[in-house]
């Protein structure tokens, strides 16, 4: 509830240049009449509340809740039945019969909406069937990175309508939400150079760790800035009581799931995300850099001074979370922000009062600046089947989509995430929406992640906090590299990713905790190599090359 | 051995080469079965002693786990964030389970899989139970080509995607059909029934055959009632595998408010649990619910299947038995 009422989202982004290879996007910094706002100056707060982050890759921020406005005009359907295959992180919706919300969205919508919600973990194997079927409903989720069974695959096969020229030019002037979007979100709807969905916006700027800056300042008196001082303060963590409680129940590091690095040892050592690119447009993987040598040491070391949690080879997200937000653990990736309503901090005080948390942005480990890895920037695209060849009809799935990715402020944002107010929400003292069980119960997740509005930062609770998470987010975006091969297509990578990751990690679990020594780093990376991570190297170089070469 | 010559009445007193029983003695009796069967060796009381040990620890391997789900569902959140083992809830409440059962949901989904499980288990037994009588008697036309027919079934399972396809061609994407009828003829339980019947003594159904019941006669009133032990076993393993319904579920329904309860369930187990790195984090996903919230799920979804078993436990060993050996 948390995560989603701060994340929830966006403003129209300001102009940017179209610099995409093949296709020139049109920009419309008309889009909306928050662009109005456009003239507030970069770290300004205007009167309206609008905090302007000064470049579209960052969030802006708003401090009060902007007159609702409407962002799309009339009704984006036509009376018919519209499918979705939905992927849901949530408890199923009430029954439409019984779901207020559902009916009104169909109201406004103008189509009879029948989402087939498909939970997240099962969601590939449906998805697969579906295509195999050769009926696809009339909008189709695919996001590569949360489905274990390769998707692209079926688009690359002509499963989906190529709607580049519906997308592009003059014709995005009728979606003008769509119109919005920069164009780094709609390079990852991108294969073979053609855009084959509508995205879903996320956050640009990476995710870095949260940190408790009470128990540094404590253990070392100040925030660390270098290796050597996070070797310091992570290790006294575990070993010199930071809560004052006599008893030896705190550690440095809550680990969860392959991420022996929680977002910032592999930053301080420069390693790059996964791939980096020479200027000859060589790829190498980090597993063969010495970058990767160096961290992996580190981490390795840190494990044995017990500055990570003893159980961290085997621990889960939720349960490293609780580590965190019970006050014994000193970093933690989560994916709530910092500065969210009932978030980390908020969790952390019923049990420790005083307690201060922190983003800890990557410091170079000799002291310089480190790395951020930036986030792809959307979550997912939406497809439309190859089967729609009415133009009136894609005309009406793009209108609803571009209704669905209404920006932030607006009366459908506010209708699609709130639903009507005194039902599904209220307005807090600040002005600010605040959901109700029976948003939680009839909106859960049935429009999933189709379309979406752009990020903003804002926050119920305390309003002031958002311009302080744009701030942070523009720090972040400064220090982000992306990883070359995140629109590339390797077919080696989509079929052997499974067993390469895998490999990789059982290895390096063995490293760190200590079963192996470095050396074994030559082992991972062969295994890396022979399980198609050499073939993966030049088919993205191959990939890289033809885009250069544009 | 000693011991049985000390307990044997007729074995001439030799007291005054052995010491006087003592408390040995009595605890090696308390330990013994009263009356060890002819073929089986009667054991010395620490060995007995040590497999009662044992015995008792794989137990409560087996039964702490599943306490330990029991106690968390009772605790508040904020006891089970502290985290360690919990045995018994600090501050016992029912709030997790007020929670699941006020929404709606859960109610849903329960009542679709006792209702799939009931009915479903109904036909697939009842269509199992025929096709197997059928198959096993000698002369019925073509029952070789049919029993082959659900051999091969069983051992070359067609993959997820034919099935999904078939499945939509007999339009029954969105049914609750498509979670029953795929099973309909179970190849298993066939093969375990099938065998069941023809041990069946040929003179009983001849002798209702003389008293003029017809084929279908003999299969209401001489086979079946016979066959309770084995069909309890069938039906058991069936409802248990209906009540499981997972996959299917979630490949066949279009509408969420036919997910049965192991679909939900899932939902607020996995959620949360399968972030691995910063990457995977989904914007606007909903955060993992409590752990007392997930447990209490947990108990919800598997307590009333669990509640069938010691009813139908003494036909179990039995009706596996008798089906699978022939002879």
């Amino acid at each position: 509830m948390d995560r989603r009422r701060l994340i929830k989202t966006g403003v129209a982004a300001s102009t940017v240049a179209a610099a995409s290879p093949r296709i020139t996007f049109a920009q419309t910094p008309e889009a909306s009449p928050a662009a109005a706002a456009m003239a507030t100056p970069v770290g300004e707060i205007d009167e309206n509340g609008f905090y302007p982050s000064g470049d579209p890759a960052v969030p802006d921020a708003w401090t009060k809740m902007p007159e609702p406005f409407k962002a799309t005009e009339g009704v984006p359907g036509k009376g018919g039945e519209v499918t979705a295959l939905v992927m849901t992180y949530n408890q199923p919706p009430t029954p439409k019969d019984d779901n207020p919300y559902w009916q009104g969205l169909e109201e406004r919508l103008g189509v009879t909406w029948n989402p087939i919600l498909v939970p997240f973990a099962s969601y590939g194997e449906r998805a697969a069937a579906e295509i195999a079927s050769g009926e696809l409903p009339d909008f189709f989720y695919l996001n590569p990175g949360q489905t274990s069974t390769p998707l692209q695959r079926f688009v690359l096969e002509g499963a989906f309508l190529d709607i580049t020229d519906y997308v592009t030019g003059d014709n995005l002037q009728q979606y003008p939400n769509l119109a919005s979007f920069p164009d780094y979100m709609w390079e990852t709807a991108m294969m073979n150079g053609r855009i084959f969905g509508v995205p879903t916006p996320d956050r640009r700027p990476g995710r870095v760790p949260g940190f408790r800056i009470d128990w540094s300042e404590q253990l070392i008196g100040k925030r660390p800035e270098n290796a050597d001082e996070a070797f310091e303060v992570f290790v006294a963590m575990s070993k010199n009581d930071p809560d004052g409680n006599d008893s030896d129940d705190t550690w440095g590091i809550s680990k969860y799931g392959t991420g022996w690095d929680v977002g910032l040892f592999h930053q301080i050592f420069n390693v790059p995300p996964l791939w980096r690119v020479t200027d000859d447009g060589k790829f190498e993987v980090q597993y063969g850099l010495e970058e990767y040598r160096q961290a992996v040491e580190f981490m390795r070391n840190l494990y044995a001074e017990g500055a990570y949690h003893p159980d961290a080879a085997a621990m889960g997200f939720e349960e490293a979370q609780n580590l965190f937000r019970t006050g014994r653990t000193g970093l933690h990736n989560d994916g709530s922000p910092i500065y969210g309503q009932n978030g980390v901090l908020a969790t952390l005080r019923q049990y420790q009062p005083d307690a201060r948390v922190e983003n800890l942005i990557p410091f170079g480990a000799d002291g310089g600046q480190g790395i951020t890895y930036h986030s792809a920037g959307t979550f997912g695209y939406t497809a439309l089947p190859y089967s729609v060849t009415d133009e009136e009809r894609i005309h009406e799935l793009l209108s609803i989509l571009d209704w669905f990715s209404s920006p932030f402020g607006s009366e459908e944002w506010l209708y699609k995430n709130f639903g009507e107010e005194g039902v599904h929400f209220n307005y807090n003292e600040n002005g600010f929406p605040v959901g109700t069980d029976a948003l939680d119960q009839q909106n859960a997740g049935l429009t999933g992640y189709m379309g979406g509005s752009i990020m903003v930062n804002w926050n119920a609770d305390e309003p002031e906090l958002a311009p302080l998470a744009t701030d942070e987010m523009r720090a972040i975006y400064e220090l982000g590299v992306d990883n070359p091969a995140r629109n590339l297509y390797s077919p080696s990578m989509i079929e052997n990713s499974g067993i390469m990751f895998q490999t990789v990690t059982d290895i390096l679990n063995e490293i760190v905790v200590g079963r192996r020594d470095l050396d074994a780093l030559d082992d991972l990376y062969e295994a890396w190599q022979s399980n198609g991570g050499e073939e993966a190297a030049r088919e993205y170089e191959e990939a890289w090359a033809a885009n250069q070469g544009e | 051995m000693s011991t049985i010559q000390q307990t044997n009445p007729n074995q001439p007193e030799i007291s005054s080469y052995i010491p006087p029983v003592g408390a040995e003695k009595r605890r090696s009796r308390l330990f013994r079965r009263r009356k060890a069967a002819p073929w089986m060796e009667d054991i010395p009381w620490w060995l007995a002693a040590l497999k009662a040990l044992t015995l008792v620890i794989i137990a409560l391997m087996m039964l702490l786990p599943f306490w330990n789900v029991v106690a968390v569902s009772f605790s508040s959140a904020q006891d089970v964030m502290q985290g360690g083992f919990t045995l018994w809830p600090n501050n016992p409440t029912l709030e997790s389970y007020k929670a699941l059962l006020s929404g709606g949901t859960v109610i849903r989904s329960m009542r679709v899989t006792m209702l799939l499980t009931l009915v479903g288990t109904a036909i697939q037994v009842a269509f199992t139970t025929m096709m197997a009588y059928g198959l096993s008697k000698p002369g019925v036309p073509g029952s070789r080509f049919f029993f082959i027919l659900v051999l091969i079934a069983f051992m070359f399972q067609p993959g997820m995607i034919p099935v999904y396809l078939l499945v939509r061609e007999l339009g029954m994407i969105d049914t609750y059909a498509s979670l029953v009828v795929p099973g309909l003829i179970g190849a298993w339980n066939l093969i375990i029934m099938r065998n069941f019947f023809q041990n069946l003594p040929q003179e009983l159904l001849d002798a209702a055959r003389i008293d003029g019941a017809s084929d279908i006669g003999v299969f209401r009133h001489i086979a079946l009632p016979l066959s309770k032990a084995v069909i309890a076993v069938i039906a058991l393993f069936t409802g248990v595998g209906l009540w499981n319904t997972f996959f299917n579920a979630i490949l066949y329904l279009n509408d969420s408010a036919k997910w049965p309860i192991q679909v939900v369930l899932r939902q607020y187990v996995l959620e949360g649990s399968t972030i691995t790195s910063a990457a995977d984090f989904a914007p606007g996903q909903p955060p993992p619910p409590a752990e007392s919230l997930q447990m209490a799920m947990v108990v919800l979804a598997t307590v009333p299947i669990l509640l069938v078993y010691p009813f139908l436990q003494k036909y179990f060993a039995k009706g596996v038995l008798t089906g699978a050996i022939k002879g």
